[in-house]
């Protein structure tokens, strides 16, 4: 994939550029803000990592100058040193597809973008689907760990592949609740973090069986896969 | 108080007009103001003649026995020979008739009886008679009759008498006389027979005097007897003939003014009878209503209908009365004494406006007297004694005043001392009261605050913060209203606007009040700014510094001292994230929800499981009953990994943590959900423990384990858990390990059914 890196820091920008292309993909560096516009209006790139404080048109700035001028906005991340909850939200708020806080691990990195490269562009996928220990069946809507089958609701078991299905990439509460519930569900808000708390239960999705349930500040929920 | 006021001054308004009433009508019956009543009939008259053109005068013409006469003809009386020679010249003249005011009731010398009867006869001719004369002490009073050769040839015999007022005008005659009103007055004869009908009215008898003195022709009787006067100036004529020489006569005085003959007197009475023009005094009841309509319309509008200033509706009754009385006397001829009815007014306006002072002054002592005894900010002199009279009123009122102006002076002074700038507005924004750091404030703006500055001016030099917008005046939204400006470069004030209201409670006008706050501002940038320099300045070069061990090669940074550096690296990173999440959790509007506290508890133990997982520490939840908590998640969960995260950090090896979670009922009926976490490490002394929530307060080196971390953790936890309203305990002693308890209210809804909707 053709990745643009926009961060001012060399240092890290080095980083970023050596893992991601040792995951195999084609990255390209922008120091400052305008330059990426500059190429964006000649260039395409499946993935943007934005970090905030850059000279010229700062990471905020790109994501609302992408959203006005391009008609296929790519999925954007942003990598940045500001880790005030206020500040992730307005990231994701503002169209960033995720938010790393720097320092990063290169691991988690790969994981992070390979999920962005996942959603934007989907394989297509049916009948069993496994993430880990957990073997998913679509169709029959059941789901095994270790070999052993958990009975889950309907609601539930949407809830938890959607999940799976968007591993490593911040889903928002309006957005679980459109894809699990269906458009304005007319339900106390309590009921996500009840259906959360049983999936979570039911699965024990913890960081023993390689999984991290995250909820994020006033805007949702992030599953992780822990990497070692 | 009002209703006593009012009851009262009712009460004494219909005494007045009754009163007033009762007098009137006593004075309209005995009529006590007949002078004020022939005065204004006198006025009038002379008016009305004034004003229109006075009726011919050529038909009647006068023959008087004057001066003159009585030089040429010698003595008076005259023998009856010469009367008969003036009546033969007369009625050679041809005249109409002749009124021959002398009388001839003695018998004379036979002879000239008899011709001045044979004269008499030749043309109509009225002689005078005296109706009612006493001959003889003690008879009854009899008509005395001409001597009969007149009476034979006389066309009437009529009385000729004039009576003047009790002032000694003569406004009026008697037409009909005698107990059975068979005499007539003389001039009522001749007018009838000249118009050839009836013309006497008994009622209608005050003469119209349509002019003043000489206003008839006139002639001398002896320029008749001598010929000198044509026989056909006297063609057609009424001829009076009668003695106006100054001894022969008496003169009276008219309402013209003029002092007249009794032979003018007459003339005028003529010519009153023969035009019908006589006027006719009113009857009582046309002089009561008269007097008594207009007091009660008076009355009205000083009372029940105020419609009018008090001095006008008495000018406009006086003026009904005046013009309905002259308009009667004009109109119809008719005569409506107007002096009963414009006494009434006189008494009634004086007496209603005294009354009123009266009560006004009596409710303005009580209301004085009242306010003198409340309570006063001002230092104030002693209550007056109580006393009757205006004096004292006064001084109550002067008392009241001098109040009043220290109450302002007092009010000004405190506003003055106030510190923020402070104005007082009336209704429409006009600035009533403005403090000395109001004028301080706005004269630094380059605003003089004077007469005529208004809030909507005065405040457009004021830009909301952030918005930009100006501040709108009178406030929208809720009392009082309170906005950030910002006026030049830094000055930043709070303004606050509270409507302002009278005793009563309507609204009277507006108060702002100016907070300097840019210190407090400027103070707040500085802290933002600190914080943005920790939570990216400061933490992008220890990133930096990561990413360079993380990409070089390992024969340039030996691997000892790559963990060195990684380790200094990242403690400076956590020393940053803590100072920023401890300022987070002081600084930010908590934005609560309804959480469940065992969830927050997985999502901290799962944030620290490469920690306990590192150490081989087992972390054990107990309890799993639902703990709704109204809570900010994000630093609730922070808090909790905080203390679970230095069980971790001073707990060896291989041991438990175990986080219990329970409900609780306290006694006053609240519930709170408790969670205790336990570690198995090494235990603090009760010093420690006395201190270990203040900033920068770590365990000791060297008495567990190696650790790491800046000292802040727990005084995150302490303020998160103090904002929640809830309590933080730390149990421990040395060698048997430490427990912390959060006790956090909580919520009793508790909607795990939510968890059935599917």
């Amino acid at each position: 994939m053709r990745i643009a890196i926009l961060e001012d820091d060399v240092a890290l920008a080095g980083l970023v550029e050596m893992t991601l292309t040792e995951a195999g993909h084609f990255c390209e560096v922008f120091g400052e803000g305008h330059l990426l516009t500059r190429a964006l209006h000649r260039e395409t790139y499946d993935v943007l990592i934005l970090d905030w404080n850059v000279p010229g048109i700062s990471g905020i700035g790109i994501l609302e100058w992408v959203r006005s001028n391009l008609d296929l906005a790519p999925p954007a991340l942003m990598l940045t040193s500001r880790s005030a909850e206020e500040d992730i939200v307005e990231g994701l708020f503002a169209g960033a597809d995720d938010y790393v806080i720097k320092p990063v691990a290169p691991a988690v990195l790969k994981a992070r973008v390979n999920a962005l490269a996942r959603r934007a562009y989907p394989a297509a996928l049916l009948g069993i689907e496994v993430f880990g220990s957990y073997r998913f069946d679509t169709r029959a809507e059941t789901v095994e760990c270790h070999g052993e089958l958990i009975a889950l609701t309907a609601k539930e078991f949407a809830l938890a592949l959607l999940l799976f299905r968007n591993l490593h990439r911040a889903l928002s509460r309006a957005y679980i609740f459109e894809a699990v519930w269906g458009r304005n569900p007319d339900l106390p808000t309590r009921t996500l973090d009840v259906h959360i708390s049983n999936v979570r239960t039911k699965l024990n999705i913890r960081p023993g069986n390689g999984f991290k349930l995250v909820p994020i500040y006033a805007y949702g929920y992030r599953l992780e896969a822990l990497t070692s | 108080m009002i209703l006593r006021r009012g009851l009262k001054l009712r009460t004494q308004w219909w005494l007045i007009a009754i009163a007033t009433s009762l007098l009137v009508v006593g004075m309209t019956m005995d009529r006590t103001t007949m002078r004020i009543d022939n005065l204004i009939y006198d006025h009038l008259l002379q008016a009305s003649f004034s004003a229109s053109s006075p009726p011919s005068s050529k038909p009647i013409m006068l023959v008087e026995i004057d001066d003159d006469t009585i030089r040429r003809l010698g003595r008076w009386p005259w023998s009856r020979a010469t009367h008969a020679a003036l009546i033969d010249r007369l009625s050679a003249g041809r005249p109409k008739a002749i009124a021959y005011d002398v009388l001839f009731t003695e018998e004379g010398d036979p002879n000239e009886d008899r011709l001045l009867g044979q004269s008499a006869a030749s043309s109509p001719i009225f002689f005078p008679m005296l109706p009612a004369v006493t001959a003889n002490e003690g008879t009854a009073p009899a008509a005395l009759m001409p001597i009969s050769p007149i009476r034979a040839a006389a066309a009437g015999v009529g009385y000729a008498t004039i009576d003047p007022d009790a002032d000694g005008v003569v406004r009026s005659a008697t037409t009909v006389a005698g107990a059975q009103g068979q005499w007539h007055h003389l001039m009522g004869l001749v007018a009838g027979f000249a118009a050839g009908r009836e013309v006497t009215d008994a009622r209608a008898r005050l003469i119209p005097f349509s002019g003043g003195q000489g206003r008839w022709p006139e002639v001398s009787a002896a320029a008749v007897l001598a010929g000198e006067v044509p026989p056909e100036l006297l063609q057609d004529k009424i001829i009076l003939v009668g003695a106006t020489a100054s001894g022969l006569a008496s003169r009276y005085p008219t309402p013209t003014g003029s002092v007249m003959s009794g032979l003018e007197i007459e003339a005028y009475l003529l010519q009153g009878l023969r035009d019908g023009a006589m006027i006719r005094p009113a009857g009582l009841w046309p002089c009561l209503a008269l007097a008594l309509l207009p007091l009660w319309v008076l009355m009205t509008l000083l009372g029940p209908v105020r419609r009018l200033p008090a001095l006008a509706s008495f000018a406009l009754c006086a003026a009904l009365v005046l013009g309905s009385c002259a308009a009667a006397l004009i109109l119809w001829r008719l005569w409506l004494p107007p002096g009963a009815a414009l006494t009434g007014l006189a008494i009634a306006y004086p007496l209603w406006g005294w009354r009123q002072l009266a009560v006004i002054e009596q409710f303005m002592r009580v209301q004085l007297e009242r306010l003198d005894h409340e309570p006063s900010l001002v230092p104030q002199a002693e209550p007056s004694r109580k006393e009757r009279g205006v004096a004292y009123t006064i001084r109550l009122l002067r008392a009241a005043i001098t109040r009043d102006r220290e109450m302002r002076h007092f009010l000004t002074d405190r506003l003055d001392q106030l510190p923020d700038a402070t104005l007082v507005l009336d209704l429409q924004g006009r600035v009533v009261i403005a403090n000395a750091a109001a004028h301080a404030l706005f004269t630094s703006i380059g605003i003089a605050i004077d007469g005529t500055a208004s809030a909507a001016a005065l405040l457009q030099c004021f830009r909301q913060t952030g918005s930009g917008d100006a501040v709108p005046f009178p406030p929208i939204g809720e009392d009082p209203a309170m906005c950030e400006v910002q006026v030049e470069q830094a000055r930043f004030f709070l303004i606050g606007m509270a409507a302002q209201t009278s005793t009563e409670g309507a609204r009277v006008g507006w108060v702002i009040r100016f907070v300097d706050i840019s210190e407090a501002k400027s103070a707040q940038r500085q802290r933002d700014d600190f914080v943005q320099l920790l939570t990216h300045d400061m933490r992008s070069p220890q990133a930096s510094i990561l990413a360079v061990l993380e990409t070089a090669s390992p024969d340039r940074i030996s691997a000892r001292e790559s963990v060195a550096i990684r380790h200094y690296a990242e403690s400076t990173l956590r020393l940053a994230d803590e100072f920023v999440q401890l300022a987070r959790a002081e600084n930010l509007e908590y934005a609560l929800e309804q959480v469940e506290l065992s969830d927050m508890l997985m999502d901290a133990i799962d944030d620290l499981w490469p920690q306990s997982k590192a150490k081989s520490i087992d972390i054990v939840t107990r309890g799993d009953e639902p703990l709704l908590v109204m809570g900010e998640r994000s630093l609730l969960t922070r808090a909790l990994g905080n203390v679970i995260g230095n069980a971790i950090k001073y707990s060896p090896q291989g041991t438990t943590i175990t986080c219990t979670l329970r409900r609780e009922t306290r006694r006053d009926g609240t519930i709170w959900a408790y969670c205790a976490i336990t570690d198995q490490g090494p235990g603090m002394d009760a010093d420690l423990r006395m201190t270990i929530f203040e900033r920068f307060r770590r365990g000791p080196v060297g008495l567990g384990p190696k650790t790491s971390g800046a000292g802040l953790g727990l005084s995150f936890v302490h303020t998160v858990v103090v904002r929640h309203h809830g309590e933080i305990e730390c149990e421990s002693e040395p060698g048997r390990g430490t427990t912390f308890t959060f006790s956090l209210p909580s919520t009793t809804e508790c909607d795990r059914n939510g968890a059935q909707v599917s």
